[in-house]
């Protein structure tokens, strides 16, 4: 219920939110890449968002009730999508025969998109720290 | 807490008046941190609602006869606690922010001015 609670709250989004720029950034940065460790192109990545459940029934308690739920970055999926083909047979990776080369299932306009939208939500964390914090210097402010 | 002048009802109504807002705040962040999970529903309080239940419930009405029990509220007070059936609005929860905000500030302010009267009136003996 304590308003320092509502901030670690928000900066578990602006943790999260900075992971899945960090990630769109990878996936735009390798938008071209045709050789990967695993081999083949490179696999776009996803972030996947959980609410973060309090670890335990000990913890929950301490927590009181009535507290925001804080988010966590549960795992980072690559997209099963297939490949894209572009024909380029002078390509060193191209396929001997057909001429075709297999690109990154990475479409950048999208990853643009979802670079904006985590923008957008890293700002709404960083809005409601500066509430926070504002309400708490306010509070301070009596009986002084 | 005695219930007359100086100390009166005012100062414990606004207190938990800060109190509800402070909850609502945490629900908000709570909504912004998961804007972008899946499955996520928005939660909000009814301000209105707990407050009359805070102040007719009161909060630690119940006895605390062991170290290891836990300053709990009296069952069902958190019944005004709402989840609503959809998902998070940006929009809509960045005005909540800002009106939840405002109201607390304003509850501080009459807190302060209602000290600063306490205040004065002291003074004026002294002087």
């Amino acid at each position: 219920m304590d308003l320092l609670g509502a901030i670690k709250v928000s900066s578990s989004a602006l943790t999260a939110h900075r992971t899945k720029m960090n990630v769109v950034a990878e996936n735009i940065a390798n938008s071209e890449t045709t050789r990967t460790a695993e081999g083949g192109p490179y696999r776009r990545k996803m972030v996947v968002f959980e609410k973060q459940e309090p670890e335990s029934f000990d913890n929950m308690l301490k927590q009181e009730m009535a507290r925001g739920d804080a988010v966590k970055v549960t795992e980072i999926v690559s997209s099963p999508e297939d490949f894209r083909l572009e024909y380029n047979p002078e390509h060193p990776d191209a396929d001997p025969e057909t001429g075709y080369v297999k690109m990154p299932n990475v479409d950048v306009l999208s990853e643009v998109a979802d670079m904006m939208v985590a923008r957008r939500s890293y700002d709404a964390s960083a809005t409601a720290v500066e509430n926070s914090k504002n309400m708490i210097m306010k509070a301070l402010e009596i009986g002084r | 807490m005695s219930r007359e002048f100086p100390i009166d009802n005012t100062y414990a109504m606004l207190g938990k008046a800060m109190d509800v807002s402070a909850r609502r705040h945490n629900l908000i962040t709570g909504n912004l941190a998961n804007m972008d999970t899946v499955g996520y529903k928005a939660k909000d309080l009814d301000f209105q609602k707990t407050l009359e239940m805070e102040m007719t419930q009161g909060r630690g009405s119940l006895d605390r006869t062991h170290e290891k029990h836990f300053g709990g509220r009296p069952a069902g007070a958190l019944d005004t606690e709402i989840e609503e059936d959809a998902p998070v609005d940006l929009d809509r929860e960045m005005s909540r922010l800002v009106e939840n905000n405002i109201r607390y500030r304003s509850t501080v302010e009459m807190m302060m001015r209602k000290v600063a009267t306490l205040r004065d009136a002291i003074g004026e003996g002294v002087k």
